[in-house]
């Protein structure tokens, strides 16, 4: 079944009156279980693909859909099926870690409300900061905070902006492995990430996005392939996959 | 969606904003002390220069009833720029809650802040001025309609947030403060100049103010005027803040991606 399916989006910006193509023509399909990397320099448009898929985002062109449901017009049911890891929005200010999970397990209608935040608090290994104040938490915790609150849903799609972005070796490892986790648990997660190292260490799949635009997508040996490139390491087959790109729109 | 659903993720907002409230001495304070402050400040005002108990009263209803359009509009505006300033309304819009469901639970807040400054200023106001409400059904209906006022402005104010965000914060706080001149709460509408009278007219908030005024004598109410402009308000507020979220969603301004 597959989790995800992008077709032909669509969306433009108008950033002082110059119409900035965000996405472009941009499609993709994720299978339920798998875990694909989106990759890409900054202002690819991973950002503004993510919000699509969220439902956050009205798209010009094209549609999403979530295990079968449109992404806009079903967002409510869809918002139930995913949940969203980003180190770029912050924590809501003036409550504790426990009280921001309960107010998350309200807006998620959780049943078992104080069950699910044991469960994520050791699960994110972060019982010690349970009265802590959210938003004194240093950004290691912070992050973990983050993944505890996306999996206080149990989300069948889990959508991960830079999780390990800034974050200390230690912690890096700790979510690496969670995310192994929740891949064995049957999660299907989308991860934008700038080391390549992480991607080809936790993604089955890995599409290239490049000024708006989906300019390869597949296993690593498959990218390597396309790029001509067999014996080269992502790094390179991204710089070189991008590279084409940028060349293709100075021309 | 089941109602239950519907309602628990209402109360969510409910839920944050007065854990907020009174986790803060200085949010606090916007519904107790400031708010007394206030009462105690244009009341004795009015006792000095004239010390009629029916002005005072008129003045001490008026000021509770502003309290009712403030507090209101606050409760559901504060939720939204909490998670403004909080830089985390991504976390919040990417849950299944829905725009109605956020404007109910600041209507909750509002109705929960409205309670505890309603029992502050009858406690105030019958401690320092002996001050009773002379026709209390009447006193609630215009209570009732000044809250529905506040739950208009409070959507119109997130109207102009939604696509206008931080810009749009000075235009929200200044909104209120200039209703008071149009609303004629401590004077009768006749008092203003023509154009502005003619404006008043439209504002559900000075017929609820006549009809406070009736209560002591002052004024004399237009019901129908009162009912009718209160729903065109209540829905057009609604239709803007629909409007508004849409645009912002289509412009990437709802969780600033453009």
């Amino acid at each position: 079944m597959q989790a995800l399916v992008v077709k032909n989006a669509v969306k433009k910006f108008i950033d002082k009156k110059n119409k900035v193509v965000a996405l472009d023509d941009v499609s993709l399909e994720i299978k339920q279980g798998e875990i694909v990397g989106l990759l890409g320099p900054n202002g690819a448009g991973k950002t503004t693909l993510i919000s699509a898929i969220c439902g956050l985002l009205e798209l010009d062109e094209g549609t999403v859909s979530v295990f079968g449901k449109n992404a806009l017009t079903q967002k409510e049911e869809v918002s139930k099926d995913i949940n969203l890891i980003t180190g770029f929005a912050g924590v809501l200010q003036g409550l504790t870690v426990e009280k921001l999970l309960y107010y998350y397990t309200l807006l998620y209608n959780i049943p078992e409300k104080e069950k699910a935040i044991q469960r994520v608090l050791k699960e994110t290994r972060l019982e010690e900061k349970r009265t802590q104040q959210a938003q004194g938490l240093s950004s290691g915790y912070k992050q973990r905070f983050y993944i505890a609150k996306a999996l206080l849903s149990n989300p069948k799609l889990l959508l991960m902006d830079e999780p390990t972005v800034g974050l200390d070796v230690k912690t890096a490892i700790q979510i690496r492995e969670l995310i192994k986790q929740l891949k064995k648990n049957g999660t299907t997660i989308l991860l934008t990430t700038h080391y390549m190292q992480e991607a080809e260490q936790l993604c089955d799949r890995i599409a290239l996005i490049n000024n708006g635009k989906i300019v390869a997508y597949g296993t690593t040996q498959e990218l390597k392939k396309i790029a001509g490139k067999p014996k080269a390491s992502l790094e390179e087959v991204f710089l070189f996959l991008t590279k084409e790109e940028l060349k293709d729109d100075d021309e | 969606m089941t109602m239950n659903e519907s309602l628990e993720r209402a109360y969510s907002q409910f839920y944050k904003n007065t854990h907020m409230m009174f986790n803060s001495f200085f949010r606090l304070m916007d519904t107790t002390i400031w708010p007394m402050t206030l009462l105690l400040a244009f009341a004795f005002l009015a006792q000095s220069l004239n010390n009629d108990p029916a002005i005072i009263t008129m003045v001490i209803l008026g000021m509770m009833g502003w309290q009712i359009v403030q507090q209101t509009q606050m409760g559901i505006a504060v939720g939204y720029m909490d998670e403004f300033w909080s830089n985390s309304l991504t976390h919040l819009f990417v849950t299944p809650i829905r725009l109605g469901e956020f404007i109910l639970g600041g209507i909750m807040t509002g109705l929960f802040k409205c309670a505890i400054v309603t029992i502050l200023f009858f406690i105030t106001a019958q401690f320092f001025f002996s001050a009773s409400v002379p026709d209390l059904s009447g006193f609630i209906i215009a209570l009732f309609f000044l809250f529905i006022f506040g739950i208009s402005l409070g959507m119109i104010n997130m109207a102009l947030m939604f696509p206008l965000r931080e810009n749009a914060i000075f235009v929200v706080w200044t909104i209120p403060d200039v209703l008071v001149v149009f609303s004629g709460i401590y004077y009768p509408l006749e008092i203003l100049p023509q154009p502005l009278y003619t404006l008043a007219q439209f504002l559900p908030s000075s017929h609820a103010f006549n009809l406070i005024k009736e209560t002591t004598g002052f004024a004399k109410a237009d019901m129908t005027a009162l009912i009718v402009l209160s729903a065109v308000w209540l829905i057009g507020a609604w239709l803007l803040l629909i409007f508004s979220f849409r645009f912002a969603k289509k412009t990437g301004k709802l969780v600033r991606v453009a």
